[in-house]
């Protein structure tokens, strides 16, 4: 069954084209990592599948519904639709002058749940997130973390089939990151389908299964985290720093090679050259003092994307 | 919709803003209330009715600059702070319509707004009731009345300034637009049209009493007819009525002021006196005989409305009965009385206001809906 399945949507804010024909689908059970770079048209994606923006054409089905074709959304079905997502934004906070038990409570009602039931779900959700010792605390004086978990715990309470995160893990440490990824994890366990967004790649590995990458409004990729990373890495090449202990030179290759002195060298290849490297050393009589092999950042990859594009 | 209006109530009551606007607006009662009690007209006590009149008129001009002002900021902020915080993606991502959020939210707002004036309400029947001054059912009702009207002008500012607020996305930009949209509305359009009756009232006069009627004025002193000042005055305060009614549909305040412009009714009581002397030849002169008047007559005749005119007015005249001449001297009074008639009695001398106002409202609220069902909420 697909959750999400959007197709040539199109969406212009005044003159910036943040959607171009987008093509997506999500599907029963999968954690979807939905990458690219910032301004890609991520969060207008989001925003689209639930309903908060008007793109101008295309159509989106939630769970097999389609809730909006060319600029009208379905509202009856949209409204059927949210009751099973979860949706956690980006750069939100909660209502400041409420507590965690209260926000959780009232958004518990829109769900239209029990008072018995909100306040169960409110405080498993709370010992889960570590949020239980704060529960009456306003959300104002919260920190940054905490507030990023309170909004995790909002998007849970109605044990949602789809969890839609919005960058979830932008700005939190790397024990706030790890306890995010458990939750997904949690969340694939118990057979429901996540689809997030994120700018950075580390947030996804481990945890996705499918990885979709979106540059300028249109996908540009869709794979496994692994085949997403080698299609990367061959994108960007490798970056090979180079030092030795006397000055070596290099015939017969076609790598881009910069000589920063005349004994340290920047080396960029399509490929791992490595062993190619230390036979052109050895072969010069001189000695490798130090070599490192760095791998391109996404930010490196999607501007390669770009510029390829044109 | 229900949804959206606990949250608003939830929100609202938990804010220290609304405690802030709560107790300022109580604090204001208290000066009015003292100012009552120790100001006393030529060493009497106020009557009931003098007390509830000035209360009215007293909490209307506060109204005017400090609750009209409240209700426009707090909608001119109500939309775009929810946008920029965020808070109004995760309620719109609930299960709930655009336009049931929308209806509930403004609901709330009313309702916070209600609680605030139902505070108001029983401050003021406290202090009329530490003033001596029994309070009636009649009297609750009055200031319930007045309150609502009051509530019902707010509403249709709120609503303006949820307009502001879904349209300006920067909540200092939205409170200035909201606060320089209340001048235009409220401040300068009624000058405007007190200008325009001014030059329309002049023109009149100038095609009565001639092109030169501002020099020739002071010849009409001593006549029974109208000065082109008076004819001038009369016009204006006509005009500008009657332009108010008109153009300003859109403003609340000056609709708020025609829907309570009845509160009480004047009526003038005019009593003359008259005494008819007799004329008599002396040599070649006739003269009056002050000593022996022939009769006096004294008439009451009562009218709606003010003294038209001056007050005081006296003269005498020669008449001729039955082939005599008599001397009439007469001098006349006018007296207005002006009696409380209540909230209720006003409201209903001007229900096509309370129309006007209710239009208005729907109107606001339309453009202010519309727009929120339509617009992308990032």
């Amino acid at each position: 069954m697909t959750m999400i399945k959007i197709e040539n949507l199109v969406k212009t804010y005044r003159d910036v084209k943040a959607l171009d024909g987008l093509n997506l689908e999500v599907k029963k059970g999968q954690i979807y990592g939905f990458l690219g770079p910032n301004g890609a048209g991520k969060s207008t994606t989001i925003l689209s599948v639930l309903g908060l923006i008007y793109p101008q054409k295309g159509k989106i089905e939630l769970f097999g519904q389609e809730i909006f074709r060319d600029g009208k959304y379905n509202e009856k079905r949209l409204v059927e639709a949210k009751k099973k997502i979860g949706y956690m934004p980006e750069h939100a906070t909660l209502w400041e002058f409420l507590t965690p038990m209260q926000t959780l409570d009232i958004i518990g009602e829109s769900f239209g749940m029990s008072k018995e039931e909100r306040a169960k779900r409110s405080r498993e959700l709370l010992e889960l997130l570590n949020l239980w010792e704060v529960r009456n605390k306003k959300v104002g004086k919260f920190s940054k973390g905490m507030k990023q978990r309170l909004l995790l715990a909002q998007a849970l309470i109605n044990d949602p089939e789809l969890l839609i995160l919005d960058e979830p893990m932008t700005g939190l440490d790397p024990k706030g990151i790890a306890e995010f990824k458990d939750i997904i994890r949690r969340q694939k366990k118990e057979g429901k389908t996540v689809f997030f967004s994120s700018h950075i790649l580390a947030h996804v590995e481990e945890v996705c299964d499918t990885v979709g990458v979106i540059v300028r409004g249109k996908l540009r990729v869709e794979d496994s985290i692994d085949n997403i990373k080698m299609s990367f890495l061959r994108k960007g090449g490798y970056l090979i720093l180079l030092e030795t202990d006397r000055p070596v030179e290099f015939k017969d290759v076609d790598w881009e090679i910069e000589r920063v002195s005349p004994t340290k060298y920047k080396i960029k290849a399509p490929e791992d050259v490595r062993a190619q490297i230390n036979e052109i050393v050895w072969s010069q009589g001189a000695k490798i003092l130090q070599l490192m092999v760095r791998v391109p950042s996404l930010e490196e990859i999607f501007l390669k994307m770009m510029e390829e594009e044109g | 919709m229900m949804w959206g209006l606990k949250l608003e109530i939830k929100k609202s009551i938990r804010t220290k803003k609304f405690w802030a606007i709560l107790i300022i607006m109580l604090l204001l009662y208290i000066p009015i209330l003292y100012a009552i009690k120790t100001v006393q007209p030529y060493g009497r006590e106020f009557t009931a009715s003098e007390v509830i009149a000035a209360l009215i008129s007293i909490t209307l001009s506060l109204a005017k600059f400090f609750i009209t002002i409240l209700a426009i900021v707090l909608g001119a902020t109500a939309v775009n702070t929810e946008i920029t915080e965020g808070t109004l993606r995760v309620a719109i991502s609930k299960p709930i319509s655009r336009l049931g959020y929308i209806v509930g939210k403004f609901l709330g707002h009313i309702v916070v707004l209600f609680i605030a004036i139902l505070l108001a309400v029983v401050v003021t029947l406290v202090g009329i009731a530490m003033m001596g001054i029994d309070i009636t059912s009649g009297l609750i009702w009055d200031v319930l009345l007045l309150n609502l009207s009051i509530l019902l002008a707010m509403m249709e500012f709120l609503a303006l300034g949820y307009i502001v607020s879904l349209f300006v996305k920067s909540t200092s930009t939205a409170i200035g637009i909201a606060i320089v949209l209340l001048f235009l509305m409220s401040l300068m359009s009624p000058i405007l049209v007190e200008y325009f009756a001014h030059s329309k009232a002049e023109e009149l006069t100038r095609e009565k009493f001639g092109p030169n009627w501002e020099r020739e004025g002071f010849l009409y002193r001593n006549e029974s007819v109208k000065s082109p000042y008076e004819y001038m005055n009369i016009q204006y305060n006509r005009l500008v009525k009657e332009y108010k009614r008109k153009y300003l549909f859109f403003d609340p305040i000056t609709q708020l002021n025609f829907l309570l412009g009845n509160l009480t009714k004047k009526i003038h009581v005019t009593i003359t006196n008259e005494t008819y002397y007799p004329m008599k030849k002396e040599g070649l002169t006739i003269v009056t005989d002050y000593e022996h008047p022939i009769k006096s007559n004294v008439t009451n005749t009562t009218g709606e409305g003010p003294c038209q005119g001056a007050d005081v007015e006296g003269g005498s005249r020669t008449e001729n009965i039955n082939g005599t001449y008599v001397e009439v001297r007469y001098e006349k009074r006018c007296y207005t009385l002006e009696t409380y008639q209540g909230v209720g009695y006003s409201i209903k001398k001007n229900l096509d206001r309370l129309g006007v106002m209710i239009a208005m409202l729907i109107l606001y609220l339309g453009v202010g809906f519309y727009r929120f069902l339509r617009m992308d909420l990032r």
